[in-house]
């Protein structure tokens, strides 16, 4: 645990750890990186304007274009500063997932650490392609744990060229990827942002009740 | 089933509804026009098929003349029907105030209730007293308690309950139980069962009692939350209480988490800590030992009387731990 992170020593308020994995490689160039920008800065503004979510919620984000990056590290929300992200270079999709799942693990021990009880976490992975590095071994652990329920697993596929077969790989079987329509990120982002607030208020260790998918029909989760 | 734009008594008198107020899962809370002092609840389509019995248990409470007087109780006053005469719901009166859910958290309190001390949070833990022991009296169980259902008006610092329908009401040999709850609330005797067959006890409530007290007085912390802990429902199965003589070393397994919370929990009253360890070691398997509503009571006004002549810390968190002899002691 980082010796400043004084929010896990002064807040007892059960958290939940939200991992964005966002493919930001040369496809999606132009407006597809665009909308994910608007899509994510709307979900940490609606997500920072709930009071009881705000402070339960914590978010880190990975990129995955070129090279992985960490551009947000496991922050709790009210603390989270987002820049744009600028698209480029190939897909390294298992080392993004790889290092995803470390990040959960070691937050997940500074909670324990600090005595502070969690939420099973969630890790949305958003790609519009397939990936260009070896990800058999990451996709594997990945849905291995989200069987095991240890984190809930949102593989989302954006546009025509994602290959599905390859990103159901990284899914639990019981939720298998969703195609995301058109540019829709700004809707998924709020269905999120929405769910997310329900698991803030609601029992952690328990089934939480997802929000409704109305108005971005193809992904029913 | 649409929304009605006026409701109905049972003279068929119509009045018109107003704003929306709140939502849950099982229907819909909403203004009057031109009444400050009522609301009305409208169960949902969903809620008055699926739960059938919900007309008989509101006529039930309605008829509790005592509750429906009570001034802590948001009860059911009159049915309420749509213009087709179906019954949809009730009308109750209207509660102003911030859910103790915003009193029991280190970041909202300061927002909801500006210049609160101690002295304060128990002065409202006394109020909420009061209204359990009413009920309990009337042979009505909350069962479903938790920082959600209980409202304070920050000004008269008065506690109120709200989801009321959702009790366990018994009345001419028929028991309405409570069908609903959340774990972390929950005593380990109801553990793994419907709800919808749980018979809730005196006991039951004593134990959701004591949770909500230590929230409210640890600024959000649950009893059961300690290092190496998981879930606040894993935490309750293992019902672990890191407080008190004999707890691991600070920092170890087990142990109070990290913080300011031995700090704030040094300076309860002897008394206070004592129902606490009472309640979260011996209360947790054996409901017989929860402490009752007279023995809160009595400790708690001491605990009030000792801050108000300076005994014991009122702020809410207290800057150093008590003092060294109670560092060894509890």
């Amino acid at each position: 645990m980082l010796n400043d992170d004084y929010d896990l020593i002064d807040n007892p308020t059960p958290r939940c750890a939200c991992m964005l994995v966002l493919d930001v490689s040369g496809s999606m160039t132009g407006d597809p990186i665009d909308e994910l920008n608007r899509g994510v800065k709307q979900f940490v503004d609606e997500v920072s304007a709930d009071d009881f979510a705000s402070n339960a919620i914590e978010l880190g984000v990975i990129t995955f274009g070129g090279v992985v990056l960490e551009p947000v590290s496991m922050v709790p929300l009210h603390q989270v500063e987002i820049q744009a992200f600028s698209a480029g270079g190939q897909t390294p999709m298992g080392e993004a997932v790889t290092r995803a799942i470390q990040t959960l693990d070691d937050r997940k021990r500074d909670y324990k650490n600090a005595g502070v009880s969690y939420y099973q976490p969630w890790l949305v992975l958003m790609t519009d392609g397939a990936p260009t590095d070896s990800y058999e071994a990451a996709a594997a652990r990945l849905k291995h744990i989200a069987e095991q329920k240890k984190v809930l697993v949102f593989g989302i596929g954006i546009g025509d060229y994602c290959d599905f077969e390859v990103l159901s790989k990284f899914c639990p079987s019981e939720r298998p990827p969703k195609r995301l329509a058109g540019l829709k990120f700004v809707e998924f982002f709020a269905w999120l942002s929405d769910s997310m607030k329900r698991v803030s208020t609601s029992t952690p260790g328990t089934e939480i009740a997802l929000s409704s998918t109305g108005g971005w029909e193809t992904i029913g989760i | 089933m649409s929304q009605p734009i006026s409701v109905y008594d049972t003279h068929g008198k119509p009045r018109k509804l107003g704003h929306e107020l709140g939502r849950g899962g099982q229907g819909v809370v909403f203004s009057l026009e031109a009444s400050n002092d009522f609301v009305v609840k409208l169960f949902s389509a969903r809620t008055l098929r699926e739960r059938r019995y919900l007309k008989d248990k509101i006529d039930v409470q309605i008829s509790m003349e005592t509750l429906q007087r009570a001034r802590h109780l948001a009860w059911p006053q009159i049915p309420i029907f749509d213009d087709n005469g179906q019954w949809r719901g009730y009308a109750m009166k209207m509660i102003r105030g911030a859910t103790l859910s915003r009193l029991a958290h280190p970041k909202l309190y300061e927002k909801y209730f500006p210049g609160f001390n101690r002295i304060d949070i128990v002065t409202i833990l006394l109020d909420l007293l009061l209204a359990i022991d009413t009920l309990h009296r009337n042979k009505v169980y909350v069962g479903d308690l938790n920082l959600d259902n209980v409202i304070c008006d920050p000004t008269s610092r008065s506690v109120y309950m709200i989801d009321t329908d959702s009790y366990q009401i018994e009345a001419n040999g028929r028991v309405f139980q409570c069908p609903v709850g959340r774990p972390e609330m929950t005593p380990v005797e109801h553990h793994g069962k419907d709800l919808q067959d749980v018979r809730r006890t005196a006991e039951s409530d004593l134990f959701s009692l004591a949770v909500l007290m230590f929230q409210c007085l640890m600024i959000g912390r649950h009893p059961f939350d300690n290092i190496g802990g998981g879930s606040p429902i894993e935490n309750l199965r293992n019902a672990f209480f890191p407080y008190g003589k004999g707890s691991p070393r600070p920092g170890s397994p087990g142990a109070i988490p990290l913080g300011s919370w031995y700090t704030i929990w040094s300076h309860l009253t002897y008394r206070v800590k004592q129902l606490f360890i009472q309640v979260f070691r011996d209360g947790v398997r054996d409901p017989s030992k929860r402490p009752s509503i007279r023995d809160w009571g009595d400790a708690l006004n001491k605990y009030q009387h000792a801050m108000e002549v300076g005994f014991n810390e009122s702020r809410i968190r207290p800057a150093k731990p008590k003092n060294v002899s109670d560092l060894r002691w509890m």
